[in-house]
């Protein structure tokens, strides 16, 4: 058998081809152009609109953050104050040494207890 | 004198805008049922095939519209490639987790079946000449492997050239060659050499 070239053998079936396009029904139709312009309504949209969004989001993240973390915000324990007895022995001291020495007996104590 | 500036590089802009618009919205209408007829051969469901070509219109707008014209074909037919292999992964994937044993075992080469071989029992003869050439073009068309099946359409009907089907494969350019010839083996096979 004579074996046709593969254009001449391809017309034929481009034909077919485009024959199972334009019988696409005309409901088909309608969607496809309802698609299509969908996608070019996402692209005329300006910059602003396709930024609002994203930016409305960030600005609840912000807003958020400023009324809720305040709040989460754990108060940091303050220092105990030296006791008043501590102040008598620190004033009774007879030199600065003395005084050192309670009062790096005192932090020990402190560190260790806790 | 600024002002006027203003007024006259936002209504280029628009102008530019409108005529891109123009442009994409003909190449748009220009290939549209086309690839719906494409992913339809591939996902056998319109429904299905009109959702896939409505995302890739819509990730070429979005991601591709500032490109040259002359590439948009090769990104487009990329990017419903994409979708198609997507939609065949996601299925297979939903398959495997209801666990269809056996089916997944027929439908896991998703591209053997096709031909309506059950469907009248007839010998090959019989069954060419009750059809019209569409159908059974159709028929080989679904039945050919998935890669085959686009290589074939972007060249013979798109009339994409080797580089452009490559682009528009992610594939090499001997790949491309390689699946156009099998699959052109594989219809004048099953068509015969006459289509008249």
């Amino acid at each position: 058998m004579n074996r046709v070239s593969d254009e001449v053998w391809l017309r034929p079936v481009r034909e077919a081809l485009n024959e199972g396009v334009e019988s696409l029904d005309a409901a088909t139709l309608s969607r496809l152009n309802r698609a299509r312009q969908q996608a070019l309504a996402v692209r005329r949209k300006s910059p602003w609109q396709r930024l609002a969004w994203p930016l409305a989001g960030v600005s609840c993240a912000a807003l958020l953050s400023v009324a809720v973390v305040p709040a989460l915000r754990v108060s940091e324990p303050m220092a105990d104050p030296l006791s008043a007895q501590t102040w008598e022995w620190l004033e009774d001291a007879p030199d600065a040494d003395t005084a050192d020495s309670i009062r790096f007996l005192l932090e020990l104590d402190g560190a260790l207890s806790s | 004198m600024l002002f006027a500036d203003a007024q006259w590089m936002k209504a280029g802009t628009v102008g530019m805008t409108m005529h891109s618009d123009n442009a994409m919205n003909r190449f748009l209408a220009s290939v549209e049922r086309r690839a719906l007829r494409m992913a339809e051969f591939s996902v056998r469901d319109r429904d299905e095939a009109l959702d896939i070509v409505q995302d890739s219109m819509m990730a070429l707008v979005q991601k591709y519209a500032s490109r040259p014209e002359a590439e948009w074909a090769p990104l487009f037919f990329r990017i419903l490639n994409s979708r198609i292999i997507s939609w065949h992964r996601r299925r297979q994937s939903r398959r495997r987790w209801l666990w269809f044993g056996n089916e997944l075992q027929t439908d896991a080469d998703d591209d053997t079946d096709g031909l309506p071989e059950a469907e009248d029992r007839q010998t090959p003869d019989a069954w060419l000449q009750a059809h019209s050439l569409r159908e059974r073009l159709e028929a080989v068309l679904k039945q050919l492997p998935l890669r085959q099946r686009q290589v074939f359409l972007l060249r013979a009907w798109e009339g994409l050239d080797v580089k452009a089907t490559a682009q528009a494969m992610g594939c090499s350019e001997g790949s491309v060659k390689t699946h156009y010839f099998r699959a052109m083996a594989r219809l004048r096979e099953v068509l015969g050499e006459d289509l008249s």
